[in-house]
C-alpha cells in the first residue's frame, strides 16, 4: 500500500509540474536553484494603507455612478473612463467590492484601536450591503453613490487615528 | 543518491517516532486499562456493542481520547480481542486520531473555524456511513467472545495494567506502529525536496485526489495535521485536499491498513478501503468550494508538505550523519525526547517479561481469585470498570488541563516569543534564509499559541485580535520569501513593518482583551 501511494504521488508531481526548490531549513549547506517563485498574489488595486483605501473608495464611487449614465462605462482601474465595454463597469464594481473587503485587513494593519477597528468593519459591512445588489452578473440596479458616500465619510473620520503618530503631524 | 534516500528515511522516521511517542504511550495505557479495568464484557458495553449507538460512541470516545493513528493501534487490537464488530473498531481507529482538545482549540483559531467544525461533522458522517455499510455486509466480523479471568484487587490490579501495557508494547502492535512510521519514512526517501509546494493549490482540481495518494503513508499527529491545515488555509490551498489530509493523513497509516487486511482478509479489507476512500473523496470535493476562505488572496504554494519530502537536496558540505544529527538537534526540543525514552522503557519491560516469564506465571498470579474480605475499616472495593472510566476521564481531563500549559497566557506568550522574534529579524537582516525560516516558524507558532491562550482564558477572541496575529504571520512569510529572493530593500521595509505589527499585536493582547 505505501508503495502504491508513493507511485501515485510521484505521478502527481510529474503531472502537476511542481519544481520549486525553495529551501527548507535543513538545506542550509546547499546551493539553491529557483525554478519557480513562491508567490503571494497581491492585486494591483489593493491599497497600501487604510487612508489610501478610503481615498480609493472616495475616488471610485462618483466614477461608478457616472458610469451608470447612458453611454458611460468603466475600465475598472484608475483610468476609469478609458474603456467602453460593459465588462469594464463590472470589473470596476468588483474592484470596489474588493477594496471594501480589505477594510478589516487594512484597519488591523493600522494604529486603530479595537473600538475604531470594529467601527471600520461595521461600516465596511454596511458598504457591502449597500451595493451588494449592483454586483450580480444580471443586475440592473444602478450604483447609488448617495448611499455609499456617507459611509465613506464615516471611514474617513477614522483615518487620523489610523495613522502613525509621525504621519499625523 | 541511495545515501541521501537512506538518511531521508531515517530522519523522517525518527522525527515522526519522537512526535508520536506521547500518543503511542497513551494508546498502550488505554489498551491496558480496557484489558484490566474493564475486561472484555465491560469494553463491549463501553463501546455499545450490538446497539445502534455503537458507531457514535466509538466516534465520541475517539474524539475525546488523546491518541494518534499509531496510538490507536493497541486500542483497536484490544477492541478486537473484546469481540467488538469491525465497523465500530474502524470508526474508533478513524476518529481517534483526528482531534483532541489541544488540536481542536488550535483549529478554532484558524481563519475559518467553521471549516474545522465542518470537518469534525464530516468525520462522523464518514465513520457512520462506512461502519453501517460494512457491518451490514459483514455482520459476523467480531471475534468469538472468550472467557476472561478477573484480576485481584489492590496493587495487583495496578500491576496488571502495567504488565498488560508492557506485553502489548512488544506484541504485533509494535510491528504495526513501525510499519506506520515506515510510510512517512518512505516519503522522506522518495519524494524530492520541496516538490509538493504547488501540488495542492486551490486551482488544481486533482488536489484532493493527489492528497488521497499521499495521505495514507503520511503520519501526522493531531496537532501537526491541524497546523498543516492552518498553513493550507493561510495560503488558500485546496480545502478538499486539506480535508483529505486531516481524515487520512491524521486518521490512517500503513500500520492500520496492514492490520485491517490481516484481521479481516483481502476482500473485506478492500471493501472497507474502497468505501472509505469513495466517501472521503466525495466529501472532499463537496466541501472544496463552500468552505474556501473568502478573505484570503490565494498563494501559489504551501510549505505544509515540505516535511514529507526528502530533507536533503544536492551535495552536502558535511556527512549525512552529521546533517541528520544537526537537524534532529534543531527540530526536536529536549523535552520531546522524554516520551521516547519512556516508550523505550515500556518496550524493555515487555522484552524482560517475554524472556523471564514465557509461561505467563505473573499473569496467573495476578489473576488469582480476589479476597472476599478487605482489611481496613471504611475501605471499599472499587469495581474495575469504575476505575477504568475514571482513568479514561482522567486522560481527557489531563489533556484539557494540558491545554493551559501548552497555550500559556498572552503575557507569557509575548514574553516567550522574544527569542523567536529577535532570531527571525536578525537572520533576515543578515539575509540568512535558513535561519530566517527556522525562527519565523517558531515566531509564527507563538502567535498561534497567543491566540489560543487568549481564547482559553477569555472564552472568546475578537476579529481585531485574530487580525493582529494573522497580519504578523503573513508578513513573516513574506519576509522569508524576500530573504530567499535576496531582495534586501524589501527585507528592510518588512523588518520595520513586522516590528510595528508586533507592537500593535502586543498592545492588543496586553491591553485590549
Amino acid at each position: 500500500m505505501p508503495w502504491c501511494c508513493i507511485a501515485l504521488i510521484s505521478c502527481a508531481i510529474s503531472l502537476s509540474g511542481c519544481g520549486s526548490s525553495a529551501e527548507s531549513h535543513e538545506d542550509e549547506h546547499h546551493d539553491e536553484h529557483h525554478d519557480e517563485h513562491l508567490e503571494h498574489f497581491v492585486p494591483a488595486h489593493k491599497p497600501n494603507t487604510f487612508a489610501d483605501l478610503v481615498d480609493q473608495l472616495a475616488k471610485r464611487a462618483p466614477q461608478l455612478e457616472e458610469a451608470n449614465q447612458p453611454g458611460d462605462s468603466l475600465s475598472g482601474s484608475d483610468s476609469l473612463s478609458d474603456s467602453d465595454s460593459g465588462g469594464g463597469h463590472a470589473t470596476a464594481l468588483q474592484e470596489f467590492s474588493d477594496i471594501v473587503g480589505w477594510i478589516p485587513e487594512l484597519a488591523a494593519d493600522s494604529e486603530l484601536m479595537k473600538a475604531d477597528f470594529e467601527s471600520a468593519v461595521a461600516t465596511g459591512n454596511k458598504l457591502t450591503a449597500a451595493f451588494a445588489e449592483t454586483l450580480g452578473p444580471q443586475s440592473t440596479k444602478p450604483f447609488d453613490a448617495a448611499t455609499i458616500e456617507p459611509l465613506i465619510e464615516e471611514l474617513r473620520k477614522l483615518v487620523p487615528q489610523s495613522q502613525d503618530r509621525k504621519d499625523r503631524m | 543518491m541511495a545515501e541521501m534516500m537512506f538518511w531521508g528515511f531515517a530522519t523522517r522516521f525518527t522525527v515522526s517516532l519522537i512526535q508520536a511517542s506521547p500518543f503511542i504511550l497513551v494508546g498502550f495505557a488505554v489498551a491496558a486499562i480496557l484489558r484490566r479495568f474493564f475486561g472484555y464484557e465491560e469494553t463491549r458495553k463501553l463501546f455499545g456493542e450490538g446497539t445502534r449507538s455503537a458507531l457514535f460512541r466509538a466516534w465520541l470516545i475517539g474524539m475525546l481520547l488523546p491518541v494518534c493513528s499509531l496510538g490507536a493501534i493497541p486500542v483497536i487490537r484490544e477492541m478486537r480481542r473484546a469481540g467488538i464488530r469491525g465497523g465500530t473498531i474502524l470508526a474508533f481507529a478513524m476518529s481517534g486520531p483526528l482531534f483532541n482538545p489541544l488540536s481542536l482549540l488550535y483549529g478554532l483559531t484558524l481563519s475559518e473555524p467553521i471549516a474545522i467544525l465542518s470537518f469534525a461533522a464530516c468525520s462522523l458522517v464518514i465513520v457512520t456511513i462506512v461502519g453501517l455499510i460494512w457491518d451490514r455486509m459483514f455482520p459476523h466480523s467480531a471475534l468469538p467472545i472468550v472467557e476472561e479471568k478477573a484480576v485481584a484487587y489492590g496493587y495487583r490490579r495496578m500491576l496488571a495494567v502495567g504488565t498488560a501495557a508492557g506485553r502489548e508494547a512488544t506484541s504485533a502492535s509494535l510491528l504495526y506502529i513501525l510499519l506506520g512510521l515506515g510510510g512517512v519514512g518512505l516519503l522522506g526517501a522518495f519524494i524530492p525536496a520541496n516538490s509538493l509546494q504547488h501540488t495542492f493549490n486551490y486551482d488544481n482540481p486533482l488536489a484532493p485526489l493527489y492528497m488521497t495518494g499521499m495521505a495514507i503513508p503520511v503520519y501526522a499527529t493531531p496537532m501537526l495535521a491541524m497546523s498543516q491545515l492552518g498553513m493550507m488555509f493561510q495560503h488558500a490551498n485546496s480545502i478538499g485536499a486539506a480535508f483529505v489530509l486531516l481524515v487520512l493523513g491524521a486518521g490512517m497509516n500503513p500500520g492500520i491498513v496492514a492490520w485491517l487486511y490481516r484481521e479481516y482478509g483481502f476482500k473485506r479489507g478492500t471493501i472497507w478501503m474502497v468505501l472509505l476512500l469513495s466517501i472521503v473523496l466525495g466529501l472532499a470535493y463537496g466541501v472544496d468550494r463552500p468552505l474556501f476562505p473568502k478573505d484570503i488572496e490565494p498563494a501559489n504554494h504551501t510549505h505544509a508538505f515540505d516535511i514529507y519530502c526528502q530533507p536533503f537536496s544536492g551535495p552536502l558540505t558535511t556527512s549525512y550523519f552529521e546533517a541528520t544529527k544537526l537537524k534532529l538537534e534543531r527540530d526536536i526540543s529536549p523535552f520531546e525526547w522524554r516520551p521516547l525514552w519512556i516508550f523505550g522503557l515500556l518496550i524493555l519491560s515487555g522484552v524482560i517479561l517475554q524472556i523471564a516469564d514465557r509461561s505467563s506465571k505473573l499473569e496467573q498470579w495476578l489473576e488469582a481469585a480476589p479476597p472476599r474480605q478487605i482489611a481496613g475499616r471504611g475501605d471499599i472495593i472499587v469495581p474495575g470498570p469504575v476505575l477504568g472510566l475514571l482513568s479514561l476521564a482522567g486522560l481527557v481531563v489531563l489533556s484539557v488541563v494540558g491545554c493551559f500549559a501548552y497555550y500559556p497566557s498572552p503575557d507569557e506568550c509575548l514574553e516567550a516569543m522574544t527569542d523567536a522574534r529577535v532570531g527571525a529579524l536578525s537572520a533576515a537582516l543578515s539575509m540568512d534564509h535558513t535561519e530566517t525560516k527556522y525562527w519565523s516558524e517558531r515566531y509564527d507558532d507563538w502567535t498561534r499559541k497567543l491566540e489560543v491562550g487568549a481564547y482559553l482564558r477569555h472564552g472568546e477572541l475578537s476579529d481585531y485580535h485574530r487580525w493582529k496575529a494573522r497580519l504578523l504571520r503573513e508578513q513573516l512569510e513574506t519576509l522569508e520569501h524576500e530573504v530567499e529572493d535576496e531582495e534586501r530593500d524589501e527585507v528592510m521595509k518588512l523588518i520595520a513593518r513586522i516590528s510595528r505589527s508586533h507592537n500593535r499585536m502586543s498592545h492588543a493582547f496586553r491591553d485590549e482583551l
